[in-house]
């Protein structure tokens, strides 16, 4: 194991902004971490880069517990870098910035020079290599702090939100940059994104934090309330189309429902004999391959809120899913979580 | 009003034609003053680095005896020093009173709170991401404290020139530590005060002159330099 990490909490001024019991993640793989903003996914990409003490918990990397002390920290983070999600580039040429890492590691002159054009070579940069670094764009300087981390070849690359401020051909040249760097060295990513579709087309694993907290696979669906209560037991959200979504207790008007994939299944299934579902009408918007598997990922519009479903690629021929498509949606409103 | 276009008019006449008294004067003004906004920088860069790099308690304290300094009067300053370098004083030995050496540890003094406080200002104003990307490179504390001290060049430079233009149009400290005397402890602002008294206004506004153009010049720097830190 590269990382693993029991009991962490961090917490600002009595508030915990991370809490995760146990985390476990593996040298080569390729993870994805899911979740709204103020989640927790920067404060965790800061302490999985050692940049940032935990309050609480152990954290080992390959298998020694970290010690928060400056030297030791700074041997590891030799090994793990972090591309920001607003990254800063220093006040002197794109050469000087890809330079500074590779310097502090001792590497001599030619072969820096050598991995410098190399790594803005797989950026699209190669043409920018003494460019003052504040004339660039947006993308290009997220491109040049990425390729300033991967000349260092580093063990492990956490990213955040890497192509969340920038435009698609950035977004395309930093994805192939990143999964290069995978194929190259075995570079370990992990990798915070809003771009479901990526994460799930090069992640070996996705994980879902919401506030502070892991949990799932990240293709749960998340329906946020208010919630109005209805009978019995069971309490409604209207959605904007006019369906109302039921839920069974929610324990604030507030609170957050957590539907996992089993619960919904296509429409077309609604003779299933589960006598508590319900039924809920929406629009293909999307269809995703997964990664590692045959699953197909379809994510469906209701009224304005996405909810994905995993359906084998057989399912999806059979019941000639497309895009576009209505389709019906069945879930027992007893399977939920609450957050 | 005569007595003012008069004076002017050969006031313009001495600045261009160098008269060696005036330039003695410039000259003795710009050395005292170089020399302590040296000292004053090798002591204010290295503590206003230091007090915004590092995390101590007390630093708000610290910060706002610091701004307090900033307005002390010179007098106070002249009278403080006065009482250790006088005869009577602890280093009264080393006959210092009335000397450039004198008028320099004043100025030095005045400055150090201005060198500080804007090193501290132009340190805080750098985002805290580049510290945070330094280390995430694999600095060191000492290579990222580099790269805070890097980006903050311009506005460490301004506090530099401010602190310049704050000594030399100062008059308390260069009167009561310098003496005032000709070809020797004289500034422009001393002789400037001196000539007003003898009601000969030639001089002393030929020497307002040339402290006004050093003024405009390094205020010209200040915001050359400012430019660039917002830039």
């Amino acid at each position: 194991m590269l990382f693993d990490i029991s009991d962490l909490t961090k917490t600002f001024s009595d508030r915990t902004v991370l809490d995760v019991p146990a985390l476990a993640l593996k040298k080569g793989e390729i993870y994805g971490l899911q979740g709204p903003n103020g989640a927790g996914k920067t404060t965790l990409l800061n302490i999985l880069a050692f940049l940032e003490r935990p309050t609480a918990g152990i954290v080992s990397y390959k298998s020694k517990p970290v010690q928060y002390s400056e030297p030791f920290l700074r041997q590891l983070r030799k090994e793990v870098v972090l591309v920001d999600q607003l990254p800063l580039l220093f006040t002197t040429t794109v050469f000087n910035n890809m330079e500074f890492g590779l310097k502090i590691r001792g590497i001599s002159k030619e072969e820096r020079k050598r991995r410098i054009l190399k790594g803005l070579a797989m950026v699209g940069m190669g043409d920018f290599v003494y460019a003052p670094a504040n004339q660039l764009s947006g993308g290009e300087t997220q491109r040049v702090a990425l390729a300033a981390r991967l000349v260092l070849k580093p063990e492990i690359l956490l990213m955040d939100e890497p192509t969340a401020n920038v435009d698609i051909a950035s977004a395309q040249q930093i994805k192939e940059a990143a999964l290069m760097a995978r194929r190259e060295w075995d570079t370990t990513l992990i990798i915070a994104s809003h771009d479901r579709d990526w994460l799930y087309n090069v992640c070996d694993q996705v994980m879902h934090l919401f506030k502070g907290r892991l949990f799932g696979t990240g293709k749960e669906n998340i329906i946020f309330g208010p919630w109005r209560h209805l009978s019995g037991s069971l309490w409604e959200k209207e959605l904007p189309d006019g369906q109302c979504i039921r839920l069974s207790g929610p324990p604030e008007p507030g609170a957050v429902a957590v539907l996992e994939p089993p619960a919904i299944a296509n429409g077309k299934d609604t003779q299933s004999a589960d006598p508590d579902a319900h039924i809920l009408n929406g629009i293909v918007s999307r269809l995703t391959l997964e990664k590692n598997s045959a699953d197909i990922m379809a994510t469906i519009l209701i009224g304005n809120l996405p909810f994905t479903l995993k359906l084998p690629r057989q399912k999806i021929q059979q019941e000639n899913l497309y895009p576009g498509q209505k389709v019906t949606l069945i879930y027992n409103p007893y399977s939920v979580k609450w957050l | 009003m005569d007595l003012l276009i008069d004076s002017f008019i050969s006031a313009i006449a001495l600045v261009i034609s160098l008269d060696q008294e005036m330039v003695d004067i410039v000259a003795v003004s710009l050395k005292v003053s170089g020399y302590s906004t040296l000292f004053a920088g090798l002591v204010g860069i290295p503590l206003g680095f230091l007090v915004a790099f590092e995390s101590f308690p007390g630093k708000r304290f610290v910060i706002t005896c610091l701004n307090t300094l900033l307005a002390v009067p010179t007098v106070v300053i002249g009278l403080f020093v006065y009482a250790f370098i006088s005869r009577r004083g602890v280093l009264g030995l080393f006959d210092l009173l009335y000397t450039q050496k004198a008028i320099i540890i004043g100025q030095t003094l005045l400055i150090i709170p201005v060198v500080t406080a804007l090193t501290i200002a132009a340190i805080s104003r750098i985002d805290q991401r580049y510290r945070k990307t330094a280390m995430t490179l694999g600095a060191n504390r000492r290579q990222t404290a580099f790269v805070i001290f890097r980006e903050a060049r311009y506005g460490i430079v301004a506090a530099v020139i401010a602190a310049y233009g704050r000594v030399i149009s100062e008059v308390g400290i260069s009167m009561m530590l310098g003496g005032n005397i000709r070809g020797f402890t004289r500034t422009m602002t001393t002789a400037m005060a001196l000539e007003y008294d003898k009601g000969a206004f030639t001089l002393a506004v030929a020497l307002g002159i040339v402290l006004l153009g050093l003024s405009f010049g390094m205020n010209l720097m200040f915001h050359l330099f400012q430019g660039r830190v917002r830039s």
